[in-house]
């Protein structure tokens, strides 16, 4: 039993314990230049300065502002267009070939275009984000309600359900573990492409700090940066994956 | 697998009809723009001959091989050697069950950045040139590659490793012709992900760290106010990740189907 815990908590402790001393010891001996790689315990010194700093705050929610934005409209516009277009199979052939030719389509191509047309600012990041996230959720969706299983949509129809009530009681509960994980997706797709817009378009966040601390030399503050965007990246995938989780309840055993 | 429901096509109608009816959007769609263009003279928005004219001029000849050749070439090293170095990482700590439990807080925390986010540690660590548009594909798409073979490498059936054991297959037989096609699903799965993110990746990173490429050629475009360049680079993107995912789905069937796995149906659409 407490050969079971110790493997369990000890390993990755070991694991975490040798990265950390690898990198300490091979930027203080002078292994790597501290120019480029600085070293542990000023990066973890300067990501504790930049918790702490009110200021920073003000980055991290620009970042997260646009990001929530962006995201917002993406689902509130996938999911009912989802699932109206994933009910008709002749909505649904009629934008087919477009849709098909989007997904591939690498989400920072309207970039240059936008940022020409609106600018910097929280509309240009939300319309980047948006059609980043949107595209892919809507296709996730119109699949899952699609693919419902066609017993229980039999038993709905011996049963004289309506559509609306197929929808809600049958095609919704089985496409949502499938909406669930197409979420999980957007959202971190989402937060990458809010740090192109930052990066690229200059517009006030986390990216852009990266940026100065980066074009200023500081490594010290880059690595920092990049952990605390890791950090705000777990945060968003663990909520996620606890919507996705709590979406895959509903799911009836099948 | 979900059975594909076919409710609302009762009568499924002829292809012909299924193709007419599919051509309709796209066909109204260039049209409609075409005339909206020409009509407009918006000189955000140049007219479909024109954009051709554009894309002609700034991607065929030098500009294939001092801009698209060079980007294509970071592509395609980067990508290939991330995916080699991340299948080999994935079977290893798919096996070795110390290592998987050693690497993974830290991958898990390294998988949750944004390849993105890494653009200005990797631009402080390799500097502005080739050297960061592939060493930044590879790291993105490694890390994918070898969470998700980890997790397949784990997941073959116990039976398989039974029989490996009673036969005496071990070693580099094992690797070649158990280990390896039984992963070959997953594999491809991670493979179809991170070309996506590499593409992304390359684009975004000839923009901020390049002089030549095909990002930083759209940048330049759009920072001097040419917008019929803009709109070739714009075009050759979307070219670009149409053809590469084409060319992925055609390499996925022929592979699945060579290492006798089930070939997704064509109906598949995400």
């Amino acid at each position: 039993m407490t050969m079971r815990i110790l493997q369990r908590f000890a390993v990755p402790l070991i694991g975490i314990f040798v990265i950390a001393s690898v990198w300490e010891i091979g930027t203080t001996r002078g292994w790597v230049n501290t120019n480029s790689v600085p070293t542990l315990h000023e990066t973890v010194a300067r990501t504790y300065e930049l918790l702490v700093n009110s200021e920073f705050y003000e980055y991290l929610g620009g970042t997260l502002q646009a990001w929530a934005v962006g995201l917002a409209w993406a689902v509130v516009l996938a999911i009912p267009l989802g699932i109206v277009f994933g009910l008709n199979y002749w909505a649904y052939s009629f934008i087919r070939l477009p849709l098909e030719a989007i997904r591939p389509v690498p989400p920072v191509v309207i970039l240059p275009l936008a940022l020409l047309i609106i600018g910097g600012g929280l509309r240009f990041q939300a319309t980047l984000i948006f059609q980043g996230a949107f595209w892919p959720l809507l296709i996730t969706v119109i699949y899952a309600i699609r693919s419902t299983d066609a017993v229980s949509l039999d038993t709905a129809r011996s049963f004289r359900f309506g559509l609306l009530r197929t929808v809600a009681f049958v095609r919704l509960p089985a496409a949502a573990p499938l909406i669930g994980s197409g979420l999980r997706l957007a959202a971190a797709t989402a937060f990458g492409v809010t740090l192109v817009t930052e990066i690229l378009g200059g517009a006030s966040g986390i990216g852009t700090q990266l940026m100065i601390a980066q074009s200023g030399g500081d490594a010290t503050s880059v690595f920092a940066v990049t952990i605390i965007a890791g950090i705000v990246g777990l945060i968003i995938s663990g909520a996620f994956g606890k919507i996705e989780k709590s979406f895959l309840s509903w799911q009836v055993a099948s | 697998m979900h059975r594909l429901d076919l409710e609302n096509s009762p009568s499924i109608p002829a292809r012909s009809v299924r193709i007419l009816w599919a051509s309709v959007l796209p066909v109204t769609l260039v049209l409609a723009y075409q005339w909206w263009s020409s009509s407009n003279q918006d000189p955000f928005f140049p007219t479909i001959p024109v954009m051709f004219d554009e894309f002609t001029q700034a991607w065929i000849g030098e500009g294939f091989t001092q801009n698209v050749l060079p980007s294509l070439t970071n592509l395609a090293l980067g990508y290939l050697s991330g995916l080699i170095l991340g299948v080999l990482g994935g079977i290893a700590l798919g096996r070795i069950r110390f290592l998987r439990r050693a690497s993974e807080p830290v991958v898990g925390f390294i998988l949750t950045i944004p390849a993105i986010a890494l653009l200005p540690l990797f631009l402080i660590f390799l500097g502005i040139g080739q050297q960061l548009q592939i060493g930044i594909i590879v790291f993105s798409v490694f890390f994918i590659v070898l969470v998700m073979t980890t997790y397949a490498v784990v997941g073959i059936e116990s039976v398989l490793l039974d029989v490996c054991n009673i036969y005496r297959i071990h070693g580099l037989t094992r690797l070649t012709r158990v280990l390896f096609p039984a992963v070959i699903p997953q594999v491809l799965s991670a493979a179809r992900i991170t070309l996506s993110i590499s593409v992304l990746v390359m684009v975004v990173s000839e923009m901020i760290g390049a002089s030549n490429g095909i990002g930083a050629t759209i940048l330049l475009a759009q920072q001097s106010f040419d917008y019929g360049q803009m709109w070739a680079g714009m075009l050759l993107l979307a070219v670009l990740g149409i053809s590469l995912n084409l060319l992925f789905t055609i390499g996925e069937r022929t592979l699945l189907i060579s290492t006798g796995h089930e070939v997704p149906s064509r109906k598949r659409i995400s």
